[in-house]
């Protein structure tokens, strides 16, 4: 028995001191013995032999046994200055309140992400699938020059036509203008305006958004000097007359395969970019205030 | 079912309800967010006086920046903090207010220096119109914190540093001329061990365990011994430059006091020599919950903390069994006292080494501190064992064991309750 | 008594170990691999190190794999820097093309081929160029031609340099040496120029300590010095 409460005790004290080493440690004050590896301590927080040597020879060309002590120390000295900056930096909360450090980190966060993916180059077959599916990126924009000539409806612009009365005289006047008829004297005998939709050279993308989706779709069927069927809209019924369409022309892959290849190197970084936010948020604990959301 | 096999069911059952009740009653009656006793809130100050300049360093917890925004709110930034404690600091002269100065190249009125992992780190220079009659003024969280303690360290014109302490019962300070500041008295550091030992409820429940297990009046003299020895060890601690590597272990290891002082307290009552069936088992559940919350606290946090936990709960296993295997050894079970002691001696010691004092500074205000928490602490279970003692003879031995049953119960829950809440 | 021996012992061996463990960061990085007890304390710690962290790269030989393009840590060829254990070091703490700020990244193998900028005969020529460069079985009149590409639209001398010798601060390996990380077959060659090469390393700073990473320096370091 003796023996066992001599164990016991044995036990107890091992404990207490294994619990002590632990929980015991030198007080938090500031180090004046800079820790292996380190050149220097800048309130606590080391700049390495290794970044220290290499900067130096970097900067002087040589190897670092061959500069000069006072080289060498100015480098340093310069080296604890950019720290101290950065210190006095997250001090003043810039990750927080200045644009271009908080630009700067995202950017960093990202590279880390997506270094990895940098890793695997794409094939020749996912290079012309991205290029097939992107294939408008590449190449030159198509633009059209037309006139949108519209007879208003009832209800619309004061006039007194029903829509198929519109209708029919819109025909008379695309046979008209077809068979040669100056688009001023048509105008003025149907009583068809310029709608004003369009003016000029415009793009594709700018027509299409003047335009209206439905008219737009007619506009593409149309070539040089084509006058369109009428068309039945909400506010009249219009005819487009085409006066000169410049089709898109798509380069061929072999004459953008950088582009491409830059585009999808750019396209696979975006999942990845995703993927790290999904996570973050995930992790994360986000509040809205009440009537907001995202 | 004889009487006294009934009183023993009876006894176990009021054990485990108390043993589940007592954590929730002090956490009911406890601050929001508090456990039943954190450690006391503390910042530190530097107050250099040179002329009629004063600077001042002030240094905050991370942790204490809580106090600026709402409970449950995230911390604020650092220039907010930054803010708020030059709103509450102030420095005024004969001759008027002292303004806060733009320390120029970029630093403003309030300089944000390079933060230590656990502290913020502010710079103000105050400008005085006249170099007499300075009054220093710390308010800073105060309102938030009533039982903050902010250890100051004031400077007089190149003088000795003296030792000051602002409490909410004294926020403000006036200098003498000269340079030689007061000095806190030793008697203010005894009257802040004596708050500390009675100011907290798992420092009271070390008296009240303390109190269970005393039963010749020479017990005083353990209790006396055993929290001195403690005290004593954390000085030494600290002369060796050692301190407590975070200051909620401090709250943890009374937890564990508490715990091993109700559970010697129960081991020991009268009569009987053989520990009763229910004991045993209790005494395994706690130490198996222990050593559980040291394989989570390994694998949620850190592997060295669930050392120290193990570490703990063999200590506290052995002590136990020592004590109740041998009752020539029955002092042992004043030990856990010394444990409390060492653990809470230390948190003054690190305040002053914080601010680096001279060890012989240091050393006489830790032993007045000391020496105020043990003489409390004494005195209290002194008083109360003279109060039981002319009571006693009114009150049957069978209640007064069941009244050290019950309180022993309840400072093994409460006990493991803080010890298990407080690791994390 | 036995108890205490061990108690004793296990002590010294734990002082001698901080010690060397010490050593390995305060000697002079140029002169650590000459002290021969530090060396042997070092493989002996980067081996299972090594085993572990970049062995699934670089092989468990440490020969390299064509697969990854990892190299051949065995030999004295090293694409970045002069293979002393500082630049080693460099490259075990922040990698290549990692993302970490102080990471090799300068540039990257362009692909030739996929951006359009060099069609197939003309990287068959300079493959041609290439093989001529190794001593290799060649067409010669293919890499006469090959000769003009390298060193002229395609401007692979600026970072292979003129002479194919290459250039460790972009990376860029030594073209006549017979050495190839993606592989030397005519094919596998064809391939790096027309896909590119891109090859990371991950940065270990912070994920190993400075002393791991010190002697994982010095045990590649001892390798490939024999």
């Amino acid at each position: 028995m003796r023996t066992l409460v001599a164990l016991a005790l044995v036990a107890g004290l091992a404990g207490l001191g294994v619990a002590g080493a632990v929980l015991f440690r030198p007080f938090d004050r500031t180090p004046t013995a800079v820790p292996p590896g380190d050149v220097a301590l800048v309130n606590g927080a080391p700049i390495l032999t290794n970044d220290f040597m290499i900067e130096v020879e970097a900067v002087e060309g040589q190897p670092f046994a061959d500069v000069a002590p006072a080289v060498r120390a100015r480098i340093l000295h310069e080296m604890i200055d950019e720290e101290l900056m950065v210190q006095r930096a997250l001090a003043l909360d810039l990750p927080e309140q200045d644009t271009g450090v908080r630009a700067s980190l995202v950017g960093g966060v990202k590279a880390l992400v997506t270094a990895p993916i940098q890793a695997e180059p794409p094939t020749d077959d996912e290079l012309r699938a991205y290029y097939a599916a992107h294939r408008g990126h590449y190449g030159t924009k198509g633009s059209m020059t037309l006139t949108d000539l519209v007879l208003h409806v009832g209800g619309s612009g004061d006039a007194p036509q029903s829509v198929s009365q519109a209708l029919a005289d819109a025909a008379q006047a695309a046979y008209e203008l077809r068979s040669g008829a100056a688009l001023d004297t048509v105008e003025q005998h149907f009583g068809m305006a310029d709608s004003g939709k369009v003016s000029g050279v415009e793009q594709d993308f700018a027509a299409k958004a003047h335009l209206g989706a439905k008219l737009y779709a007619v506009a593409l069927t149309l070539g040089d000097g084509q006058v369109s069927e009428p068309i039945a809209d909400a506010d009249g019924v219009h005819l487009l007359v085409m006066q000169h369409r410049q089709a898109p022309i798509f380069t061929d892959y072999d004459a953008v395969r950088n582009n491409v290849y830059a585009d999808y190197a750019l396209a696979r970084q975006t999942p990845a970019e995703r993927a790290n936010l999904r996570l973050l948020r995930r992790k994360a604990d986000i509040v809205l205030a009440p009537g907001q959301s995202e | 079912m004889t009487l006294r096999a009934t009183r023993q069911s009876a006894l176990a059952l009021a054990a485990a309800i108390l043993w589940l009740l007592a954590p929730a009653a002090v956490r009911a009656a406890a601050a929001p967010g508090a456990s039943g006793g954190e450690t006391a809130h503390v910042s530190y100050s530097r107050w250099t006086v040179d002329g009629a300049s004063v600077r001042l360093d002030f240094l905050l917890p991370r942790t204490a920046a809580r106090g600026f925004v709402a409970p449950g709110a995230p911390l604020p930034f650092t220039s907010v903090v930054a803010a708020a404690v030059a709103a509450n600091v102030a420095v005024e002269s004969a001759g008027g207010a002292c303004e806060a100065i733009d320390q120029g190249e970029g630093a403003g009125r309030i300089y944000v220096m390079a933060p230590t992992p656990t502290l913020y780190r502010f710079e103000i220079i105050f400008a005085c119109p006249r170099a007499d009659g300075i009054v220093l003024h710390d308010h800073v969280l105060f309102a938030r914190f009533p039982d903050q303690v902010n250890y100051a360290q004031v400077r007089i014109d190149g003088g000795g540093p003296a030792i000051q302490l602002f409490t909410q019962g004294r926020q403000t300070l006036a200098l003498p001329a000269g340079n030689r500041p007061p000095q806190a008295s030793l008697l203010r550091f005894a009257m802040q061990g004596a708050e500390g030992v009675t100011g907290q409820a798992d420092r009271l429940c070390v008296v009240f365990g303390l109190l269970l297990l005393v039963r010749r009046w020479r017990d005083l003299g353990a209790v006396a011994i055993a929290l001195g020895a403690g005290y004593l060890a954390s000085i030494a601690m600290a002369l060796g430059g050692l301190g407590l590597s975070d200051r909620s272990w401090s709250g943890a290891v009374t937890g564990l006091a508490v715990l091993l002082l109700g559970a010697g307290a129960l081991r020991l009552r009268p009569p009987g020599p053989a520990p009763p069936r229910g004991w045993r088992i209790a005494a395994i559940v706690a130490l198996s919950v222990m050593l559980t919350a040291a394989v989570a606290i390994g694998a949620v946090k850190d592997p060295s903390e669930a050392l120290a936990v193990g570490g703990l709960a063999v200590f506290g296993a052995a002590q136990v069994w020592v004590v109740g295997a041998d009752a020539g050894l029955r002092w042992i079970a004043f030990a856990p006292a010394a444990l409390f002691a060492l653990s809470d001696g230390a948190l003054p010691a690190q305040d002053l080494a914080t601010l680096k004092t001279p060890a012989a500074q240091a050393v006489p205000r830790l032993l007045a501190y000391d020496l105020g928490a043990t003489v409390v602490a004494a005195l209290l279970v002194a008083i109360a064992v003279a109060g039981l003692w002319l009571a006693a003879r009114r009150i049957a031995a069978a209640r007064r064991a069941l009244a050290i049953d019950l309180g022993a119960a309840s400072l093994i829950g409460l006990g493991l309750f803080w010890f298990v809440s407080r690791i994390y | 008594m036995l108890a205490l021996i061990l108690c004793v012992g296990f002590g010294v061996m734990q002082l001698r170990r901080t010690w060397l463990q010490r050593s390995l960061l305060t000697t002079p990085v140029a002169e650590v691999a000459s002290h021969r007890e530090l060396v042997r304390f070092a493989v002996a710690q980067a081996r299972p190190l090594f085993a572990h962290d970049c062995a699934s790269c670089h092989g468990a030989d440490m020969k390299g794999r064509i697969s990854t393009g990892a190299p051949d840590l065995t030999d004295k060829n090293w694409l970045y820097g002069d293979g002393s254990v500082l630049q080693i070091e460099r490259t075990i703490l922040y990698g290549v093309r990692s993302g970490h700020k102080k990471t090799h990244d300068v540039t990257e193998m362009p692909a030739f081929g996929q951006r359009g900028q060099l069609d197939e005969a003309a990287i068959d020529n300079v493959v041609q160029y290439l093989l001529e460069l190794n001593g290799r079985p060649h067409d010669a009149q293919a890499a006469a031609l090959g000769t003009e590409v390298f060193n002229g639209a395609s401007s692979c001398g600026d970072c292979h340099g003129p002479d194919a010798r290459g250039n460790s601060d972009y990376g860029a390996p030594d073209l006549t040496i017979n050495v190839w990380d993606y592989g030397g077959s005519p094919q596998a060659l064809r391939d790096s120029i027309y896909y590119g090469r891109h090859g990371v390393m991950p940065a270990w700073s912070g994920k190993l300590t400075l002393g791991q990473i010190r002697a994982l320096s010095i045990y590649v370091y001892a390798v490939s010095h024999g």
